[in-house]
């Protein structure tokens, strides 16, 4: 069955200009993906690329410009406030930034009680018992029960945030970033909690996040953003291994490898940073090393490449970058 | 053998005084060469920021160091009066941080700030100096360097300041170069090509003193590495061996909890268990201990003698 289905999904900022001439900026531009039942997909992408508000887009806390939200087949972005409040407990985001999204004067109890309060999952009576069984969901002690956010550390935080979320029962868990602000060991803590509970609960996720090898360790399936576009979605094992886009290839080879052995492998590099958008063609155009004149006339949309079912790249040359 | 640039000998740091005393830096000990990278590894909160600012004599005003010495080009620096260590600073020795937001000033040109430290240390003149400002905006890969000039803080991009933050640091000809997280900030794309001009300046011989957590970092970028944890070295080597054969549980556990972009998919990573202590000077013996797999009997403050490997364990667990 399919959780979550996006259909030409576009948000459209104003950035600047005047009144008669504005400036507009597509944070979003035109992102189709289906994610089924018990999949857990990661989007990576480079700070800037749209993914964040992906998120807000799929959660309803932006309104999308253009395009479809749908949710266990039900058109979920039109739906006024007061139909969309039974919905939201199947659908949870865990922040990066746990210290902010915790109310710094309530005590961790208060926090993962409310919501489940809230939509009436369980009564003041009743509370106390779930919250312990949430925190030993999530691996924290009982005694962290009275404690307030900022005697938390901050892997131990992150933890009250998913118990927070996985109170409400969701089908689906979205995690913006929920390890960047970790230390390794604290992330590895982390990672391997999600990957037990999506197992365990049955869980569809959809995490996003800068570090490549640590969505990839979570993910089944994978797509990389780059100026609020899907420029390719493949399986996790074989995505980065052979690339069919050149913004892929180049992102895997300026990941730092922790084997000393690889240091002086051949690697693509790219010019620049990201810029403005050009109006027509390929966004990677005036960065790629392989781009040529027909790029300019690309559209965008996702095309198989040949190999495994179900690898999509919206590069013309898909395929022929890996071997670049 | 080449004399060594900076000299870190057994240096202890500790903030507060009296009753709220706390040491956080407990004989740190290492070296720099001129041509080398080393990369000071470790979690937040092991002491490694600490370590670098007291190199450079910025220590926050409730920081004192206890003991040790820091020696540059063979000069003591604890204990030289600031005027003298003006000469040094920020001429012989200068240092970039992560925060790439806070370390312009927002209201002055990149010019300006860039040909500030020239003029003070070199006294050349103004046209000079922005000749040279030019010409180091160039080298660092900045486009259009002299449009640059007049720019502020606010009209470049994180790669682009932190790349002005290196012209700004290499103005002086420095021989040695501490980076603190340098590209802890930036995306992926824009810290391969910091990384790579890091290495560059490494090549033209030039010392660098790397901070970071980042194990890839270091896998693609150290020469030789030093490992903190809870306030000391634990483990010194060259990068090939630290990272094919680490000799402390430590730096095992580390380098066992970092995920790579083509692990096989059954590979769990390992999670250390528990976490950093919050206050590790008032400790007893291996700091380690509680959280390390193979202790037995650690009650015994492990030694640390420099060498070509220097292990803080009492076990040296064998790879």
């Amino acid at each position: 069955m399919t959780m979550l289905e996006l259909r030409g999904l576009r948000k459209r900022y104003r950035t600047g200009g005047t009144a008669v001439a504005p400036v507009w900026l597509d944070a979003v531009d035109g992102v189709d993906l289906t994610i089924p039942e018990g999949e857990f997909f990661g989007v990576v992408g480079e700070s800037g690329c749209g993914k964040s508000t992906l998120a807000k887009l799929i959660m309803g806390i932006e309104q999308p410009t253009e395009g479809e939200v749908w949710f266990k087949g039900q058109r979920i972005d039109n739906l006024p406030e007061r139909d969309r409040r039974p919905l939201r407990t199947q659908y949870q985001m865990v922040f990066q930034d746990s210290g902010s999204s915790l109310n710094p004067r309530k005590r961790v109890m208060d926090i993962i009680a409310e919501p489940m309060l809230y939509h009436r999952l369980t009564t003041r009576r009743e509370a106390p018992a779930r919250v312990a069984e949430l925190l030993a969901l999530v691996g924290l002690p009982e005694d962290m029960q009275a404690r307030y956010p900022h005697e938390l550390s901050g892997g131990q935080r992150q933890r009250v945030c998913l118990a927070r979320a996985l109170g409400l029962k969701p089908k689906l868990l979205i995690l913006d970033e929920p390890v960047s602000a970790l230390d390794v060991s604290v992330q590895a803590q982390i990672l391997n909690l999600l990957r037990e509970l999506q197992q365990e609960l049955q869980l569809t996720c959809m995490f996003i996040g800068h570090g490549l090898a640590a969505v990839r360790y979570v993910s089944h399936r994978m797509g990389v953003m780059y100026m609020g576009r899907m420029v390719e979605i493949g399986d996790a094992q074989t995505l980065f291994t052979a690339p069919a886009h050149p913004y892929t290839r180049a992102l895997v080879d300026a990941a730092p490898v922790t084997d000393v052995t690889q240091r002086s492998r051949p690697r693509t590099q790219l010019s620049g940073e990201i810029g403005r958008k050009p109006e027509y063609g390929c966004p990677l155009m005036s960065r790629c090393p392989h781009a040529e004149g027909a790029c300019a006339g690309l559209s965008g949309a996702l095309l198989p490449v040949p190999g495994p079912l179900g690898h999509l790249s919206a590069c013309m040359k898909a395929g022929g970058a890996s071997h670049a | 053998m080449q004399e060594p640039l900076l000299q870190v000998e057994k240096l202890d740091i500790s903030f507060g005084r009296g009753k709220r005393r706390v040491r956080c830096a407990d004989g740190v000990s290492l070296t720099v060469y001129p041509g080398e990278i080393v990369c000071l590894v470790g979690e937040s909160g092991c002491g490694k920021s600490i370590t670098a600012l007291s190199v450079m004599g910025l220590l926050p005003r409730q920081g004192h160091t206890d003991g040790g010495s820091i020696r540059f080009m063979g000069r003591e620096l604890i204990g030289m009066p600031e005027k003298q260590l003006d000469t040094i600073r920020g001429r012989d020795m200068t240092m970039i941080f992560q925060d790439i937001m806070y370390s312009l000033n927002p209201v002055l040109t990149i010019g300006l700030q860039l040909t500030e430290g020239m003029r003070r240390h070199l006294g050349i003149s103004r046209e000079e100096a922005d000749m040279r400002a030019v010409s180091l905006l160039e080298k660092v890969g900045i486009p259009e360097p002299e449009l640059t000039m007049c720019k502020y803080p606010h009209q470049l991009s994180g790669g682009q300041r932190q790349r002005v933050m290196i012209a700004m640091s290499l103005a002086c000809d420095p021989k040695l170069l501490i980076a603190d997280e340098p590209t802890t900030a930036l995306d992926m794309t824009v810290q391969r090509q910091i990384l790579l001009l890091l290495k560059q300046l490494r090549n033209e011989g030039m010392g660098v003193l790397l901070i970071t957590h980042d194990i890839g970092v270091v896998a693609e970028l150290a020469d030789r590495v030093v490992v903190m944890y809870a306030g000391q070295c634990v483990e010194e080597a060259d990068v090939h061996t630290l990272l094919t054969h680490p000799r402390h549980p430590y730096t095992q556990a580390l380098l066992a909890a970092v995920p790579g972009i083509d692990d096989p998919k059954d590979r769990r990573l390992y999670a250390i268990p528990g976490a950093v202590p919050e206050r590790y000077d008032d400790m007893q013996g291996c700091r380690f201990a509680p959280r390390c797999p193979f202790a037995e009997d650690c009650g015994k403050q492990p030694d640390y003698t420099p060498g070509k490997h220097p292990v803080r364990c009492e076990r040296k667990v064998k790879a």
